[in-house]
């Protein structure tokens, strides 16, 4: 003997409430919930970034910090770190001339972050054109300066947070958004 | 042609660096407020320049007799005093420095960054989910607001000039009680408050360096900023009630940017 079962659904309340929570659980959703977190966690990572020579600070740190802004996208959360400078310090690069045959930088606390011609009082006059006193001015300023064809900086992966310390904190916003009612 | 500043602020939205949630009329409004901000500021660097130039020129028309010594320029020193002025300008530095460029464009570029971070922070997600802020030290200052430098960089304490004196200060004068007492002390401490309260607007229009706008930087060359605060820190807080909903602030695209008076500062 066998019996037909016939099921028919006359009321569905189950199939929205799924659609909502699995909504409420897309990459999009949670990256709602993970970004500010982690962009206040890299702001105050970068604003307290410190140079490494230990030369009075330009504030490049705090700049980058200024630069930085969160969003949620479909594949989750995304920091933009829009500051000119910040891909080469991370990933490290070789920087070269464009315009000029050598590159000029500052090598001591008084000349770090100045351009020469900042320091040496305005426009640096053609060879030809310089005074006595201009031709002293330059000789004690070169001291201060290092000339090269090319620079390369190294990389520096703890320009931003860790990859664990990132994991801690969308944990942490994860559960305190559930904490807070956050479902479908 | 698309409005090159139109085209800006719609790549930033791709980026993902602006909302893309906002309407075209409020992008407008947006395109407006920060137009006039540019404008302001350009106006203001050439500003500074003339200033400078017809302060001599009173100071010379008008020598004032001072303990039967006449004090003020002559045409010799002023000769000497403009030469030197346009020995400056005729340098891209020497006139930056003359406008205090460096200052106006970081304080610019704070100030812009704030405002993109204050529309990401208000959308109706963000209320729902981080519906308050806690204002607190996110940059370090060698003199930071509450001290004075004072001989030898020593720092002498300014009273009431330090952030939980203007946080209790904008609470009390602000018409809400969205907000709770500053909690810990000036530099480590935090006040936290609802988007929607009015203390942030408050505490970007309380003293003379304030920037007027109601996000940070607050004031000129703070190192103050906000974090989120998320539902359930707010209801242990006791900002909102379980079952609460919060607004978003009110304000308008258009003036989100406030024109300061970076004279004051300069």
């Amino acid at each position: 003997m066998s019996a037909d079962i016939s099921i028919q659904v006359t009321r569905d309340d189950a199939s929205q409430a799924v659609e909502r929570l699995i909504a409420s659980v897309s990459p999009r959703a949670l990256g709602e919930v993970i970004w500010p977190p982690a962009l206040d966690l890299t702001r105050r990572h970068l604003a307290a970034y410190k140079n490494t020579k230990g030369f009075p600070s330009q504030g490049f740190g705090e700049q980058l910090a200024n630069k930085t802004f969160g969003t949620a996208t479909d594949q989750g959360a995304k920091l933009v770190v829009h500051g000119q400078g910040a891909r080469a310090l991370y990933e490290g690069a070789t920087i070269k001339p464009v315009t000029k045959k050598m590159l000029c930088f500052g090598i001591s606390a008084s000349s770090y972050g100045k351009s020469l011609p900042e320091m040496f009082g305005g426009a640096i006059p053609p060879r030809d054109k310089r005074t006595p006193a201009d031709k002293e001015k330059l000789k004690a300023l070169r001291k201060l300066f290092a000339f090269a064809p090319s620079v390369t900086i190294k990389p520096h992966p703890d320009l931003i947070p860790t990859d664990d310390e990132y994991s801690a904190v969308a944990m942490r916003a994860i559960k305190g958004a559930i904490a807070g009612g956050f479902h479908a | 042609m698309a409005d090159p500043l139109q085209q800006v602020l719609a790549e930033l939205q791709r980026r993902g660096q602006l909302p893309r949630n906002i309407s075209t009329a409020q992008m407008n409004a947006l395109r407006r407020s920060i137009q006039r901000y540019s404008d302001y500021l350009s106006q203001d660097g050439i500003k500074k320049v003339v200033d400078k130039l017809t302060e001599g020129l009173k100071d010379a028309m008008n020598p004032q007799q001072v303990a039967g010594v006449t004090k003020g320029a002559t045409e010799g020193s002023l000769r000497g005093e403009l030469s030197n002025l346009i020995n400056k300008f005729s340098t891209v530095e020497g006139l930056g420095q003359a406008i205090n460029l460096d200052f106006i464009l970081s304080t610019a570029t704070s100030i812009m960054g704030g405002a993109a971070r204050y529309l990401s922070d208000t959308t109706p997600q963000q209320i729902v989910l981080y519906p308050g802020w806690a204002l607190s030290r996110m940059a370090q200052r060698d003199t930071p607001r509450g001290f004075r430098e004072g001989k030898n960089g020593v720092l002498i304490p300014v009273p009431d000039d330090d952030w939980p004196s203007r946080w209790q200060e904008a609470g009390e004068t602000c018409g809400d009680d969205k907000w709770v007492d500053w909690k810990g002390d000036a530099q480590t401490g935090e006040g936290v408050a609802l988007k929607e309260s009015a203390i942030w607007v408050t505490l970007g229009n309380l003293r003379d360096d304030s920037l007027g706008n109601a996000f940070p930087p607050f004031a000129y060359n703070s190192g103050f900023g906000v974090s989120p605060k998320s539902r359930a820190e707010c209801i242990d807080l006791g900002l909102i009630d379980p079952g609460d909903t919060t607004k978003a602030p009110e304000f308008s695209l258009e003036k989100l940017i406030n024109i300061p008076d970076l004279k004051k500062a300069a």
